[in-house]
């Protein structure tokens, strides 16, 4: 019944669905049907009277079996059907209420037999049931001669065993996850069931509206296949560039247990048959050493698919790994801390479905599991497999393309510099930038507070700090230079930018306003250096880029009276 | 703020969700005598809608009552929501 297989796209499929409720739940069809379209399903519905789903079952001539569904949701709740347990549980002799689970769920399980044998191509979803919280025994539940809850799981007992026999044709919908998440107090609205013998309130009729949709869509709709994963913050808490394999947050206590467990459920999903891949800006030294020997990392090079991890921009490596495993960019789902990031590949690539980030990391392995992208009702045995299957088979191919327009991209970020001279307030993080930062620094030369304000208060020198914001808010203090002014050249003794906001020309910005200013002061050249290290490789080209002269030995030297650094007109400098 | 002939715009913005109709057509004379489709199964539809639009909890007695535009505008204002 997949669509995919039979090659009708989803949107085209009007599924024929019945609902037999033991309350009323005719406010549901509405409600499921504006669900439904929004994962491209159409919908047409039969309401079967309320309560009378055994009727509707047994008559072979009922509405029913005339209307030949495709899916029938047959829903059931303990207050309904244990109703006399529930509300009168001392009016049963002990011998009789004990066995009240097995002679109910010997009959509901009989008419789903029936309705599968009656219209055999059709999925039936029935759901659990949840025990009430409350019931007349009061704290005589659990303590009397029987129990309520007793009953009700030997019932959920019969039903899964029987559900399972009939799959794929039948599926158990997790109603009592449903409820407890909830709360019976706010699943329950009494005024509902008094004036309409309807028992869920409305956010409960959301709730069971979005469930069943997703048990829909799981058996008729279309599985997302791919997990693609950026690494720092994200995998870990950290920057491996930055803070070191060691500093990186990923163990056993704290924060770090949080990113541990996250792993452990996005291993989960490749179990299930998700491919993972990662998608990163980093060294990839610096991240592979993380992936294959980070004592607490979950997540082995062995489990991903593609590993795209280098300073490219991620539309193209989100290609590139299309490419590499010869899926569409409609089957992937990208997970990022950075909003920038997203926001980039919403626009460059709106088929990649994106997923929200918590604000606190503590959120991760929570969120996770209420990923919905990957929903499946059974696993085939291929499922299983198909996580190694893609990883031997991954074919590596060079990506010679950039996606989407950059420029776009750029201007929608409104981003706008302000870049002013150090003073005491900014001297602590000007200071901790020097120190801190490893990967986009060229000279990477450490200054304390007191180096720094000693730059400050000798007239040949100045120290800029640049702070940007752009529409996801303020980034803070994210770039910084220091500029020893000696005769008709500024030298730039220091120039470095946070990994943050790497990628948005932030730098050529920065770099332009530098080119301004010694103009203003009279200076002629700006010169720079490089200095090598093993974390900023990143920038060895960085001069150049910006049309520095090489002068040899890492020296590079721009000639202001010919060259000018243009200031991108997407960044506002103030 | 809305004057006393005419409907708030949110409130006929639910009730039309609720009974499926353009919004055009849910006017302040518009009830359960006027609307074909506002019939007792979808008198509960625009209660909730209503309810969940306006974070509002109509009481089980009043919601019988609540049986047009008007009267549900009424039922926003007595509570200080319109």
């Amino acid at each position: 019944m997949e669509l995919e297989q039979n090659g009708h796209p989803p949107h085209e499929r009007i599924l024929r669905i019945a609902l037999l409720a033991s309350s009323n739940l005719d406010m549901l069809p509405p409600l499921l049907k504006e669900g439904l379209a929004e994962v491209g399903l159409g919908a047409e519905f039969y309401v079967g009277g309320f309560g009378q789903y055994r009727q509707e079952l047994l008559k072979p001539d009922s509405g029913y079996y005339a209307f030949k569904p495709d899916v029938t949701l047959l829903f059931w709740d303990a207050l309904d059907i244990f109703s006399p347990l529930v509300e009168k549980p001392l009016d049963y002799a002990a011998g009789v209420a004990e066995s009240q689970g097995t002679v109910i769920a010997e009959e509901c399980t009989d008419l789903i037999s029936l309705a599968l044998k009656r219209v055999p191509n059709q999925v039936v979803l029935i759901n659990d049931l949840a025990a009430p919280a409350v019931t007349s025994l009061g704290l005589l539940e659990g303590n009397g001669p029987w129990s309520v809850s007793a009953q009700i799981e030997q019932f959920n007992a019969i039903l899964r065993a029987k559900v399972k026999e009939h799959s794929p044709k039948a599926a158990l919908v997790d109603y009592t996850g449903l409820v407890a998440r909830s709360g019976q107090d706010q699943w329950y609205d009494q005024r509902f069931w008094y004036l309409a013998r309807c028992r869920l309130g409305r956010p409960a009729l959301n709730a069971l509206a979005h469930l069943y949709v997703r048990y829909i869509k799981a058996t008729f709709g279309k599985r997302k296949k791919v997990l693609v994963l950026d690494l720092d913050n994200t995998l870990w808490g950290g920057i491996v560039g930055e803070d070191g394999p060691e500093g990186i947050r990923l163990g056993t206590e704290g924060i770090g247990l949080a990113y541990r467990d996250m792993q452990g459920h996005i291993l989960n999903l490749w179990r299930q048959g998700v491919l993972l891949a990662v998608n990163s800006k980093n060294n990839q030294a610096d991240a592979m050493e993380v992936l294959g020997k980070h004592p607490y990392m979950v997540l082995r090079p062995d489990y991903f698919s593609s590993l795209q991890i280098n300073w490219r921009d991620k539309a193209t490596n989100m290609v590139a790994i299309a490419d590499e495993l010869d899926l569409g960019l409609d089957s992937f789902v990208f997970l990022d801390d950075n909003p920038v990031e997203r926001e980039f590949i919403k626009q460059q690539l709106p088929q990649v479905l994106i997923l929200d980030f918590p604000d606190d990391p503590s959120q991760l392995p929570a969120m996770l599991l209420d990923v919905e992208a990957f929903d499946a009702i059974r696993l085939t045995q291929e499922d299983e497999k198909r996580g190694e299957m893609y990883q031997s088979q991954s074919k590596r191919k060079r990506l010679e393309r950039s996606a989407g327009s950059l420029e776009e991209f750029y201007r929608s970020l409104e981003m706008h510099a302000s870049i002013l001279p150090v003073d005491s307030f900014s001297l602590p993080r000007a200071a901790q930038m020097t120190q801190r930062t490893n990967q986009f620094n060229v000279t990477t030369r450490r200054y304390s507070e007191a180096d720094i304000a000693s730059f400050i208060s000798n007239p040949a020198w100045r120290v800029y700090a640049l702070g940007l914001e752009d529409r996801f808010g303020d980034n803070g203090l994210v770039a910084l230079a220091a500029i020893e002014a000696s005769g008709d050249a500024w030298r730039i003794d220091t120039f470095l930018m946070s990994c943050r906001v790497l990628g948005r020309t932030v730098e050529t910005a920065f770099f332009g306003f530098l080119a301004r200013e010694a103009r203003t002061a009279g200076a002629r050249y700006l010169q720079g250096k490089f200095i090598p290290t093993t974390k900023n490789d990143l920038v060895k080209d960085l001069f150049k880029q910006h049309g520095f002269e090489d002068q040899g030995s890492d020296h590079w030297v721009l000639s202001l009276k010919e060259r000018d650094i243009a200031i991108p007109d997407w960044v506002v400098v103030n | 703020m809305t004057n006393e002939g005419s409907l708030n715009q949110q409130l006929a913005g639910a009730i039309a969700q609720a009974l499926q109709l353009p919004e055009e057509q849910v006017v302040i004379s518009s009830s359960v005598e006027t609307l074909e489709s506002w019939d007792s199964l979808a008198h509960l539809m625009v209660i909730m809608e209503v309810e969940q639009g306006f974070n509002v909890q109509f009481s089980t007695e009043e919601i019988p009552q609540l049986t047009s535009a008007k009267k549900l505008q009424d039922a926003l204002r007595s509570r200080g929501l319109l």
